[in-house]
């Protein structure tokens, strides 16, 4: 074999090529409306507090169960509290607490997820093993026992307690891709040229699941906005004082008795209306759509 | 066989593990809740009572002793089959739970069921149609329902039928009073159910429609079509054949998931299952009826995963032996 | 003869497959590879080759053996601990999958930086950049591909990418565990090529992996030669090439088709029965050849 043959073909320098666009798909369409839908939630909750007068937690029981009027938008409930005041203040709260509680099982899923995507066998064992042991207590008893150790609820308490009861679910998909790029070659790479456990972790398989990360917290910001609600409306979640979305459906059963259709659709539209823009939101980053043509 | 009688052994003791270890934990967390177990037995008289007689009734209840000491005395009962009686309701708490779990498992069961049905339905259609109206329109809905918060909308169901048409009974399982018929029992069902299923339906069909939607982009399904199949053959023959095991174990991996969201669903409409129950018993501290509680859920949980760990082995043996797929890349 | 780099003896290790099954991947395998060297081993799918790489790479704990890297025992973990910038440096690996040891979400830039960063070395050639840019520049390729996505790069850019990146650490040596064998053949010949011309300008050690024979004669200095997790022949490759001994090799050897058409119609495949290896010693059958013989012919 002499050496000439090769050389003829050996290597050449590269020119840059342009690259083909359209390669990767195309994103999906941004979802202006919700977008739109929830930055004028969210600055209503931010803004309209300073301007309106009005107490949320007043009880006007001389107009209790108004319907909506020009003086009271959205009417009040059956303890006479200005709706329309208590949906803005609410919503901070509501918004506060899902934001909260989602960085908080965040930030336990990732670690916990990673940790055990990245464990030798036995600890990944032991630590999936946990994770279902704490899944399958109920997550309303749960709840109770945890705010019973916290104490008096408030919204710091309760977003506690609600992230740290939600992350489960995302610690486990956040393993199972951890240990689909833990056998990939690039990590191997990486730990052959020395790099550690958090350097993996941050150049490696966070920018890897990022896209799918972010759809998780987007949708656990969801969650935890919806658990709050639900945490409120069963009167295990916030003090009737304090104002929330979920705490104002609790008094709903009176509602029933007076017909009073605004205090069931507006607060629970708001919420809905929230929790489907996020949704939206949640959706689009998740990703590409899906270009190839079906077979069918 | 003697391997398959080994693993199913190493399952149980893993099974037994867990509840051991998730009854610990629920029974200390359950006494770090602040509290009084004495209220929920003797109900106001506890507040009235006096030191003596409180360290009597606490000694009757068995409450003196340690946390650990009362651990073992539960756990050495429990072994038995005995898992004590309920404070508030000062009966066996096999016997409340057996009262309500009918109802609780009616209204999951069948919960279940329309929405695994309902969803495959839904999913088959949207495939069908994929990207025109009937699919567009379907996950505009879906989306929109997926969204709404289960309480709420039980609340509204209650609103719309049972208060503004009023068309159907807005609580309870049965008519107080009444002849507890099955068109009764149907009617008090019906609203709850609507509610369980309506809540998770989406989320399921959603499922159903992008797997199957991969499916259809596969290569064998362009082989089938130059064989001359029919779309209608190749998307059930083909198609939903191959989703089928994965939707299996996905069920079997939800259903606890499904019915602990009926807990919520039955306080709205102080429907007499497990989920009242559940509540009732963590809220006042009835301390035998929580244990046994959890420890059915618990159970119900891991075994579920367990059934769909097991058929997920059966579709894919790399995940039932994961260290023979590494040991397989690693040679490579 | 030159200063031995890297010493194995008597290097095991086996995958358990399942409760009862396991795969012996070596057996008992030693070697010794001499600093500036390209040594060559070959070898079926499954020989082996790659449980090797990956042992002296730290890669993998062997079950028994031990290896030695400049006389450091790196299998000893006081000791590998003690050594860890010196090994995790100057030894790096070439994989033979371009496509997954690349991370696709990186740019070129910070694949190739990627080894300054972890050690937190000060680039020699002032900033990140500018370093990535020489390397990339060294592999043949422009700067211009330092803001790329390895997706966007041909199968011969990126091994290319990998192998800058293996030498910005400037290292003595260099294993490549099959780096060509999933690249077209045209490409082949320039990576083969660019490692002969790399080996030259920077002079490191180079472990090379294939199971192309051609290119291992073309390329190294002395070759081993794997069989189910042993090691049945090792010499020059000249050596070997021209008076194979063991029975392996020779069937190896002979299933290589030759250019020459008469030749390659007159070329007669030996068959080879596995089976033959079974105990044994590796013995010198002339100096510097050495080969797995049955203890009772030695």
């Amino acid at each position: 074999m002499n050496e000439d043959r090769f050389v003829r073909v050996g290597i050449r320098p590269e020119k840059e090529e342009p690259v083909l666009p359209g390669r990767a798909g195309r994103r999906k369409e941004f979802p202006f409306l919700s977008a739109g839908i929830l930055s004028f939630i969210f600055l209503g909750c931010l803004l309209f507090p300073l301007f309106i007068q009005t107490d949320p937690a007043y009880l006007d029981l001389a107009h209790a169960n108004a319907a909506p009027s020009r003086a009271f938008p959205f009417g009040t409930d059956a303890l006479g509290r200005d709706l329309f005041a208590m949906i803005w203040h609410g919503g901070r709260i509501s918004l506060w607490i899902g934001f909260a509680a989602a960085a908080v099982s965040t930030g336990i899923a990732l670690v916990w997820g990673s940790a055990s995507g990245l464990a030798p066998a036995w600890a990944d064992a032991l630590l999936m093993r946990l994770t279902d042991i704490l899944l399958s207590i109920p997550s309303l008893i749960l709840v109770l026992f945890l705010q019973a150790l916290l104490g008096e609820p408030s919204a710091l308490s309760l977003s506690l307690v609600i992230g740290l009861t939600g992350w489960a679910d995302m610690a486990k998909v956040i393993r199972t891709e951890a240990r689909q790029i833990r056998g990939s070659g690039y990590v191997t790479a990486s730990r052959c040229m020395g790099g550690g456990f958090f350097h993996i972790l941050w150049r490696h398989l966070t920018p890897n699941f990022i896209s799918s990360i972010l759809f998780m917290v987007v949708m656990s910001i969801r969650s935890a906005m919806a658990a709050e609600a639900t945490l409120s409306f069963m009167g295990l979640g916030l003090p009737l004082e304090t104002v929330s979305w979920g705490g104002m459906l609790a008094l709903s059963e009176r509602a029933f008795m007076t017909a009073s259709w605004w205090v069931l659709w507006i607060p629970g539209g708001f919420l809905t209306a929230t929790l489907l823009c996020v949704t939206q939101l949640g959706n689009y980053l998740r990703g590409r759509l899906n270009q190839k043509q079906s077979n069918l | 066989m003697k391997n398959r009688v080994f693993a199913f052994g190493k399952r149980l003791l893993g099974l037994i593990l867990s509840l051991l270890v998730l009854s610990a934990a629920v029974f200390y967390l359950s006494r770090l809740a602040p509290g009084d177990p004495l209220v929920s037995y003797y109900g106001d008289r506890a507040e009235k009572m006096s030191a003596a007689e409180r360290e009597w009734a606490e000694k009757k209840l068995g409450l003196d002793a340690p946390v650990s000491v009362q651990y073992l005395r539960w756990l050495e009962r429990a072994v038995h089959g005995d898992f004590g009686i309920s404070y508030q309701y000062k009966r066996d708490v096999l016997e409340v739970i057996g009262e309500r779990a009918g109802n609780t498992l009616l209204l999951g069961g069948a919960g279940f069921f329309l929405i695994f049905g309902g969803a495959l339905l839904l999913g088959v259609l949207c495939v069908w149609w994929e990207g025109r109206l009937p699919d567009r329109l379907l996950c505009r809905v879906g989306t929109v329902t997926s969204c709404v918060p289960e309480f709420w909308l039980s609340l509204l169901l209650i609103f719309i039928f049972a208060v503004r048409l009023r068309l159907l009974p807005s609580s309870g399982a049965y008519s107080t009073g009444g002849s507890a018929g099955a068109g009764d029992r149907l009617r008090h069902l019906l609203l709850p159910l609507a509610a369980v299923t309506l809540g998770h339906l989406w989320y399921y069909a959603y499922l159903v429609r992008n797997r199957l939607l991969e499916e259809v982009r596969a290569e064998y399904v362009l082989l089938a079509k130059s064989k001359g199949l029919g779309k209608r053959a190749i998307l059930f023959r083909h198609c939903l054949r191959n989703l089928l095991p994965a939707y299996l174990s996905i069920l079997a991996i939800s259903a606890p998931h499904i019915l602990g969201g009926t807990y919520i669903i039955e306080t709205v409409f102080s429907y007499p299952g497990l989920g009242t129950l559940v509540y009732e018993s963590a809220r006042y501290q009835d301390y035998h009826l929580l244990m046994i509680l959890s420890l059915l859920s618990g159970a119900l949980v891991i075994l579920c995963n367990t059934v769909g760990q097991l058929i997920n082995g059966r579709i894919d043996p790399r995940i039932r032996d994961p260290e023979a797929a590494a040991g397989e890349g690693a040679r490579r | 003869m030159s200063e031995t780099l890297v010493e194995v003896r008597g290097l095991s290790h086996s995958f358990r497959l399942a409760k009862r099954l396991s795969i012996r991947a070596l057996d008992a395998v030693s070697f010794t590879i001499r600093r500036g060297e390209t040594f060559g081993l070959v070898g079926e799918s499954g020989s082996g080759k790659s449980t090797l790489a990956r042992c002296i790479l730290n890669l993998c704990r062997p079950q028994s053996g031990e290896i030695f890297y400049r006389g450091i025992n790196t299998c000893d973990r006081v000791q590998f601990r003690k050594n860890r910038e010196l090994l995790q440096a100057r030894r790096q690996m070439v994989f033979q999958d371009a496509d997954a040891s690349l991370n696709p979400r990186m740019r070129v830039e910070s694949i190739l930086t990627e080894p300054f960063v972890i050690r937190r070395i000060r680039p020699p050639r002032g900033s990140l950049r500018a370093e990535a840019a020489f390397w990339l520049h060294t592999v043949g390729m422009e700067a211009a591909y330092l803001d790329r996505y390895p997706p966007e790069l041909s199968g011969g850019q990126r091994q290319r990418v990998a192998i800058a990146r293996a030498l910005a650490m400037e290292p003595e040596l260099l294993v490549a565990d099959e780096p060509v064998a999933a690249l077209d053949v045209s490409i082949q010949a320039q990576i083969v090529n660019l490692f002969r011309q790399l080996q030259r300008q920077q002079g490191f050690t180079l472990l090379f992996i294939a199971h192309d024979l051609a290119m291992v004669n073309y390329l190294c200095d002395r070759t081993g030669v794997l069989c189910r997790g042993r090691l049945v022949e090792l010499a020059s490759t000249e050596e070997l090439f021209s008076n194979p001994l063991h029975p392996y090799t020779q069937a190896l050897l002979s299933a290589v088709p030759l250019p020459d058409p008469r030749r390659e119609r007159a070329r007669k495949a030996v068959a080879y029965e596995p089976g033959i290896e079974e105990d044994g010693v590796l013995a010198e059958a002339a100096p510097e050849h050495f080969v797995w013989r049955r203890e009772a012919d030695g």
